[in-house]
């Protein structure tokens, strides 16, 4: 089914129900509403080149209403991150995907002191020149009976493209993924086979919409059950976050480690009593967050692996299969295997690897880019470029990204180990970032940066019990601060950076 | 074997014979001389940070030496690109892969406007600091026996990195590739194996030493058999190169077809009478300039493929089995895979479909890049990113990148094929270029860019002769020049670019 069409499935039936209440504006918007609203953006937009719309705007109920007007228009929404330098992106997706016209706000440009970019057009006029008759026209189609109704907005087939979105491109430049309809609607079912959920159910919808996590799980997931969702757009607002949840009974709650690091801090016991299920992904959560969220709140933060190109969810833990520190396992409808990363042989139980995803959330590839779709997906499969391992019960173990791998001496040594046997050994209020620097005659050196002066050689012992001597630290870098990319995950490559010209200067 | 070891052995076996020509210094040195003066070079390197050494330098004797002594005292070069932006290059080189002390020449800096970096050193200061007693002393050395000096010398195993090199990057950022002796002797020794080499033959070194063909082939395989190499500095000097080769009666000589045009054009009948074979890759050879070497020098072009990961020469054409337009047949020592793109299953004999490569000339992988080189590495094939069919006879034909490729309405179309169809239905003294702009609906737009209006009209239904609808340009869009890449090749994405702000104008 196409996704507009499951939303009109929706509206039909919840008309009267809340489905957004958007907490940054204070307005609330019912099915019955949402769907007038978002006939009439569909009008609006049909005066936009076909093809392609830019839409770069926080979670709002703005927001949700664009994203599905584009598609009612037969437009492929292209979503822009606006947290790592807004006008850049948007050119930058204009230029990779050539479309012009980006649907934003001047609010928002305001706010993040961001340039205006040709082709942007602003919600606020879009709603400033929306007339009675079209008001009148629009309540009136939405009255239409639904076979009508579907008739009138577009339709085909359910693998044409539902979203543009860009990887993070920490690394790399962003790639531009496509995701259909089909993509996003077989993730929603592999979800909905493990997860109980009800239109009843309350999702607190903060992740932001450009990452694909927010997109299926904070927008889709909650109108394909006809839930009401709450909106707000900074999620990095932990103090009013908790409050949300606390008045509006969510029962969702998602979040990266980072962001739950911060509800937690900022809420009072009995905050998060309506919470019925707490997911948590993109990084690693450590175990002390685990045990604070169930001191606290008695709840069981759940662990689940996803990328963009895959729609997102691969695997995840249930309140029923729950094993703490693995990311789950697999959805029904996506097969994982771990193969040898040198070999390309599939690894046995136990045994690290590399984790490729085959599904009907599997992308299609990435827009525009054969050469690196050829990379990523071959016979089906596609390359996650993260190492981990699966046990005997299925679950998955994720040990880190490919990249944060080296090779020492011929080694496989991962630094999310080094990592980790390093945290344990240092005194509290220290934290650590375990880099690597290029080095001519081993491959590579491994480098400690702390974010304080400590006792190398009494740490040095310590880790060396637990880790073979290659795999052990040559080198301690002090750094007051680690950069964070935004959403919160450390930024290793300008961590990478600082400690390559320290480790230089040094040497 | 180690290749700094086989040049110790060339030059202690041929002694006073030439090893390099070099017509800017006006410096002849004979393996002797040069094996002296290598050694007195790696000495004095000792000083250098160990690992790591970056050379930037035109081809020239200095620049052949560097390399050679680089190796002899245990560091590993690393060959910086200074025609697309030196400063630049040398900063990512050094930050990529970790190291300090990069060889160059004031001469060089002054003409590239580059300043001064930290870790530079220069060739103008290292020449100088060697004494008499140590240039004695060097001389000494370079009398003992080959087995002796390897002795004393950097060793090592063949398997060691003998080379960094970095991909072009006109797309990404450039990729490290680390190659090693032995992946740079697999390849001399495949290919020598096609080609009869002489020891006496004259090779031009046109080719620029941070690029992979100019190093193996212009650099490690004369060296290796004890021929004598003409470095030139600038190939785009392209009567300077054809006085070279009439004068130092060169017997091999390479270059890009755009090169090759430039040669051709410069040179007078007679000035390539030396010449046995004439090798070219890199872009489309056009039958206009295969035609013009037959007319003007009564020579063959031979056409051969390859990639920096492969060290390079993948496939060849050679004198006795040849077919022109095509790649040439695989080395004897390197295997190919047709892949289909969609499904990664073999393709049949005549199916387009991604080439893979494998051998002992493939590298090991990215430098300090795992996940790309899981990407690009796959059971010990090397994805190329081109795509080609092979003939019943073996022959490769390369249909273009991956990159050159678009999917409309879920079929592929090389734009390589719409390019060369389009160019024999244009006036001659039309360059054209095919390009694509994405577009939301169908996938891709594909676009001529011409230089100069065209009969839009006559031209597409001439091409409809040969493609099919969806393979026709949709448009035509006149820019004022076709961009080009330091190679000559014609510069895609600036063209793109153009087109882009052509059709952007007119729509506002």
């Amino acid at each position: 089914m196409l996704l507009h069409h499951m939303f009109i499935h929706a509206a039909k039936k919840y008309e009267e129900k809340l489905a957004i209440i958007d907490r940054t504006l204070d307005r609330k918007v019912t099915y019955g509403k949402a769907l007038i609203a978002t006939l009439i953006l569909s009008d609006k937009f049909k005066k936009y080149d076909p093809g392609f719309i830019g839409v770069m705007l926080p979670n709002s109920a703005g927001s949700v209403l664009t994203i599905l007007g584009a598609l009612m228009s037969g437009r492929t929404p292209v979503m822009i991150n606006y947290s790592t330098g807004a006008s850049q992106n948007c050119e930058f997706a204009q230029k990779k995907c050539d479309f012009q016209t980006i649907i934003t706000s001047r609010a928002l440009l305001d706010k993040i002191n961001a340039r205006k970019v040709d082709g942007m057009v602003f919600l606020e006029d879009i709603m400033k020149s929306i007339g009675l008759l079209d008001k009148i026209k629009a309540a009136l189609t939405a009255k239409l009976p639904i076979d009508r109704l579907l008739q009138r907005v577009h339709n085909g087939p359910e693998d044409d493209n539902a979203v543009i979105l860009f990887t993070s491109g920490s690394e790399k430049e962003p790639k531009a993924v496509q995701l259909t309809h089909a993509n996003i609607w077989a993730n929603l079912e592999g979800m909905s086979d493990i997860f109980q959920f009800y239109h009843e159910d309350l999702f607190l919808s903060t992740l932001p919409f450009f990452h694909v996590f927010g997109l299926t799980v904070h927008l889709w997931l909650p109108i394909s059950y006809g839930m009401t969702f709450v909106t707000y757009a900074n999620p990095l607002d932990f103090k009013v976050i908790c409050s949300i949840v606390r008045e509006e009974k969510c029962t969702f709650l998602v979040g990266t480690p980072i962001f739950l690091w911060g509800y937690l801090q900022k809420s009072e016991r009995g905050d998060f009593e309506t919470v019925r299920i707490a997911l948590t992904g993109a990084d690693k959560c450590p175990e002390s967050l685990r045990q604070a969220f169930i001191e606290k709140h008695g709840i069981t933060l759940l662990e689940g692996y996803g990328t963009t190109e895959t729609s997102p969810v691969i695997s995840v833990n249930t309140p029923d299969f729950n094993k703490p520190g693995s990311v789950g396992r697999t959805l029904k409808n996506v097969t994982v295997r771990v193969e040898n990363y040198e070999t390309g042989e599939a690894c046995a139980t136990g045994e690290i690897g590399k984790i490729l995803v085959k599904g009907p959330n599997v992308m299609k590839g990435y827009f525009d880019d054969f050469e690196q779709t050829s990379l990523s997906i071959r016979h089906g499969y596609y390359d996650t470029g993260d190492m981990g391992y699966m046990d005997e019960d299925g679950y998955i173990w994720h040990v880190g990204r490919l990249r944060r791998f080296v090779k020492v001496g011929g080694e496989m040594v991962s630094l999310i180990r080094v990592e980790d046997t390093l945290e344990r050994f240092l005194p509290k209020g220290v934290a650590c970032c375990v880099v690597e620097v290029p080095d001519a005659v081993r491959g590579s050196r491994i480098v400690a940066a702390v974010t304080h002066q400590i006792d190398e050689k009494a740490t040095l012992k310590q880790m060396a019990e637990h880790l073979p001597n290659i795999a052990m630290p040559k080198q301690f870098v002090v750094l007051d601060e680690f950069p964070r990319m935004g959403s919160g995950k450390i930024d290793f490559r300008k961590i990478t950076d600082l400690v390559r010209d320290a480790a230089h200067l040094r040497k | 074997m180690l290749l700094h070891h086989q040049f110790i052995r060339m030059a202690r076996r041929h002694r006073s014979r030439m090893a390099i020509v070099d017509r800017v210094t006006n410096r002849r040195l004979t393996y002797g001389r040069a094996l002296v003066a290598s050694l007195l070079l790696s000495e004095r390197m000792r000083s250098f940070d160990e690992g790591f050494v970056g050379i930037m330098l035109p081809n020239s004797a200095p620049s052949i030496l560097a390399i050679v002594a680089t190796l002899l005292s245990g560091r590993i070069p690393v060959l910086i690109n200074f025609s697309t932006g030196a400063a630049q290059n040398v900063q990512y080189a050094q930050q990529k892969c970790g190291f300090r002390t990069v060889l160059t020449a004031r001469v060089l800096l002054e003409k590239l406007k580059c300043p001064a970096m930290p870790g530079m050193v220069f060739m103008e200061d290292v020449a100088q600091s060697v004494s008499f007693v140590s240039k004695l002393r060097g001389a000494l050395r370079a009398s003992r026996s080959a087995e002796h000096l390897l002795d004393r010398v950097a060793g090592g195993m063949p398997d060691d990195t003998a080379v960094m090199l970095f991909t072009s990057g006109s797309e990404s950022e450039p990729k490290a590739v680390p190659l090693s002796h032995n992946n740079i002797v697999a390849n001399i020794r495949g290919v020598s194996q096609y080609w009869p080499y002489s020891e006496q033959d004259v090779v031009l070194a046109n080719l620029p030493y941070f690029h992979v063909f100019g190093l193996t082939l212009n650099l490690w395989l004369p060296l290796y058999y004890g021929m004598t190499i003409v470095p030139f500095a600038n190939p785009l000097d392209f009567k300077g190169v054809c006085e070279a080769v009439r004068e130092e009666r060169v017997v091999y000589v390479g270059g890009t077809p755009s090169f090759l045009s430039g040669y051709l054009e410069a040179s007078q009948p007679g000035d390539f009478s030396s010449v046995r074979m004439v090798l070219t890759g890199g872009d489309k050879c056009p039958e206009m300039l295969r035609q013009g070497y037959r007319r003007k020098h009564s020579l063959e072009l031979h056409e051969g493929y390859g990639t920096t990961e492969t060290s390079p020469i993948i496939s060849v054409n050679v004198p006795g089995a040849s077919k022109p337009g095509s790649g040439g047949r695989p080395l004897p020592n390197v295997s190919i895979r047709i892949e289909d793109f969609d499904t990664g299953d073999d393709c049949p004999v005549g199916k387009t479909g991604k080439i893979l490569v494998s051998g002992p000339c493939v590298m090991s992988g990215y430098f300090d890049d795992l996940e790309q080189t899981s990407l690009s590495l796959r059971k010990g094939w090397y994805d190329t990113g081109d795509m080609g069919w092979m003939d019943e006879e073996g022959y490769l034909w390369l249909a273009g990148r991956l990159k050159r490729f678009v999917k409309i309405h879920g079929e592929m179309v090389s734009l390589v094929r719409v390019e060369d169809v389009l160019r024999k239905c244009l006036p001659e003294d039309v360059p054209c270029c095919v390009v694509e702009l994405p577009d939301a609906l169908r996938g891709a737009q594909i676009i001529a860019a011409v230089t100069h209006p065209v009969d839009e009209r006559a031209v597409l239904q001439a091409m409809a002769k040969e493609l099919t609808n969806l393979q026709l340009p949709r448009r035509f869009v006149v820019v004022q020049a076709l961009d080009r890449l330091g190679s000559g090749k014609v510069d895609i994405r600036a063209v793109t670019n153009r087109v882009r702000a052509v059709l952007v104008g007119e729509s506002s």
